[in-house]
């Protein structure tokens, strides 16, 4: 591809840079394996930016190469799994009550979406990104009425996750 | 806490701290793929090269070195060296369909199961078909090298040599019962976990 082709597609990675973090946020089980999901996103992008022909928006295109690449990239399942929080949650001891409380269930939140499962991630993902079912269906290929069950189901897991971790288990 | 409240600040999920820079991403773009069908694919070229290295030596050798019948191992290794060569174009061709990471993600699911599954299927039978072939090769150029057998090669009824293919062909096929298994064994050592797992995914997607 030429030197342009490389710039074009550079800057709007650059501009995007936030999905691909998202996406390896959520699929990576620790700090190399999200590295190494990252750097296989950009090069798979790059790899099909030649045919990208703007028939979908940027952000759809780069959803559907990123999550696909995250979902069946056969990881070794035996590496450490670490789990961190994104980078909105305060590292630093949060100054009230109210705050520390905020912070426990962002993590209890947190920790539940970890234990879905790839698909569920996935839609997960799409719906806190804002995305309508529409989209949601042009990125994954499930139909817009079954994303809306699973959503509902997703809804009621990650509620009694969140309680499960709450109450230690 | 509900996921509508965690919507509401997945928003200011931070990217600054972690964000790659233009050079580091450029950087990226020199890099080779870690992806399985990648590394499928480099291991696949790599074999091909071992392959055709060792038998066009092979071959080269004993069109050079013999003449008259022991000619014919050369022929016999062109012949399996043509198999080989039909079996990697097919393996290389079922990787190269097994991806599409611009599509939708359960019809990319779906092609890399169906794909990997038909790959899965080629890899046992045409190794297992293969192995009696290069048995039998093996056994006749081994046969013919050796100069005390050749004496008897040169007994004018040719019986022994009959009952020496004789005994390797039932040989060779005896022994493919095993190497079927083995192969089947060491297939689905390396791919059964990740069928197994794009099975239960692509069934998730159509569950309703």
């Amino acid at each position: 591809m030429t030197g342009t082709a490389e710039q074009d597609f550079l800057q709007l990675v650059n501009q995007n840079q936030g999905i691909i973090r998202k996406v390896c946020h959520l699929y990576g089980r620790n700090d190399a394996d999200k590295e190494d999901l990252y750097q296989e996103v950009i090069i798979q992008l790059w790899r099909a930016f030649g045919s990208f022909r703007g028939e979908a928006k940027f952000s759809t295109w780069m959803y559907r190469i990123a999550l696909n690449t995250a979902i069946s990239n056969l990881r070794k399942q035996s590496r450490k799994v670490t789990l961190s929080f994104p980078e909105f949650i305060p590292k630093e001891e949060a100054d009230t009550e109210e705050e520390k409380l905020k912070e426990e269930k962002l993590k209890e939140m947190y920790a539940a979406i970890s234990r879905l499962t790839e698909v569920e991630k996935a839609i997960v993902m799409l719906y806190l990104e804002d995305k309508s079912y529409e989209e949601m269906e042009e990125i994954l290929g499930i139909s817009n009425g079954t994303l809306r069950v699973k959503m509902n189901r997703i809804k009621d897991k990650l509620r009694t996750l969140t309680k499960a971790e709450y109450h230690g288990a | 806490m509900e996921l509508d409240q965690l919507k509401e600040m997945w928003g200011d999920v931070a990217t600054q701290k972690n964000s790659t820079s233009g050079e580091e991403l450029q950087n990226l773009l020199r890099k080779k793929s870690k992806s399985p069908i990648a590394k499928m694919k480099r291991n696949l070229l790599l074999e091909l090269i071992v392959v055709l290295v060792l038998y066009v030596a092979t071959i080269a050798y004993y069109f050079i070195a013999y003449s008259g019948g022991m000619q014919w191992n050369a022929w016999l290794l062109l012949v399996i060296a043509v198999f080989f060569l039909f079996y990697y174009q097919r393996k290389y061709k079922l990787l190269n369909s097994m991806e599409c990471v611009t599509c939708e993600v359960k019809s990319n699911l779906k092609t890399q199961l169906v794909t990997l599954e038909k790959y899965v299927r080629f890899y046992l039978l045409a190794g297992t078909a293969l192995f009696p072939f290069a048995m039998i090769a093996t056994g006749l150029i081994v046969f013919f090298y050796s100069p005390d057998i050749t004496k008897d090669v040169a007994d004018p009824s040719g019986k022994f040599v009959w009952i020496f293919t004789g005994i390797l062909v039932l040989f060779s096929a005896v022994m493919t019962v095993p190497v079927y298994f083995i192969n089947k064994w060491y297939v689905r050592k390396l791919y059964g976990q990740h069928v197994e797992k794009l099975k239960t995914i692509v069934e998730e997607m159509n569950e309703d």
